[in-house]
């Protein structure tokens, strides 16, 4: 299960599992986004290639406009599935 | 069933099935002390190729199964899908790792992932069943 929670208007935390069988929900949330913000994995335990993929999208929609993701807090084996898909390119990761 | 083994269990053919599949790799992981560097890669590898098996066979009759084992420090996962034509989803990691934000695109990147995880991946396809063997030597 994956939690998505607004701490404010630019910064959101996720928890949980961002597998497939949440990525379509995780979608319509990412896609209320219209501006930069602060995406918080502290309490994100897992991430596969469906949840990359939603962050992609995302940050691909809000660099037409200027905007980005920030990541921050990444558990390490997050972290080096970020370095191995070369995402660590396209994110600000702190 | 001995504790270093998890037995083939079958799942639905479909995305909500994860839950309970995550939940036996967990099983398996927790009674086999394995470590948090193998047990995430190892989860990854198996939701990557169980969801493509639901992705690019969604009508096949019956269930995937997934079943995990322990021999001599090396974990291997064995994910059958019993009603297929031949198809070998680990022949799709084709992605460009390294190219500008406004060219990436996420296909691809599940199967280059699990090659990335994983210290073998095999595929075999005889009598409409896909069988896909992983395999991966614990705390590496």
């Amino acid at each position: 299960m994956l939690d998505i929670q607004f701490e404010s208007d630019d910064r959101l935390t996720l928890a949980g599992r961002f597998d497939a069988s949440q990525a379509d929900h995780a979608m319509q949330v990412f896609n209320t986004l219209d501006s930069s913000c602060t995406v918080d994995f502290d309490g994100l335990d897992y991430i596969s290639s469906a949840g990359l993929g939603v962050l992609l999208k995302t940050q691909k929609r809000l660099g037409e406009s200027g905007d980005s993701l920030t990541l921050v807090n990444l558990n390490n084996h997050i972290r080096d599935v970020f370095v191995y898909a070369g995402f660590d390119a396209v994110f600000s990761i702190e | 069933m001995r504790p270093h083994e998890a037995g083939d269990c079958l799942f639905d053919r479909s995305f909500e099935a994860l839950d309970a599949v995550f939940a036996h790799a967990d099983g398996f992981f927790a009674a086999n002390d394995v470590d948090s560097q193998t047990s995430f890669a190892l989860k990854l590898a198996i939701e990557e190729i169980f969801t493509n098996f639901v992705k690019y066979n969604p009508n096949g009759r019956d269930g995937i199964s997934v079943g995990l084992q322990l021999d001599g420090g090396v974990i291997v996962v064995n994910l059958i899908d019993p009603d297929s034509a031949e198809f070998d989803v680990t022949e799709f990691d084709k992605v460009d790792t390294t190219s500008a934000l406004d060219q990436r695109v996420a296909g691809g990147l599940g199967i280059y992932l699990v090659k990335k995880m994983v210290d073998d991946v095999k595929y075999h396809h005889s009598d409409r069943t896909s069988t896909v063997v992983l395999t991966k030597k614990m705390g590496r």
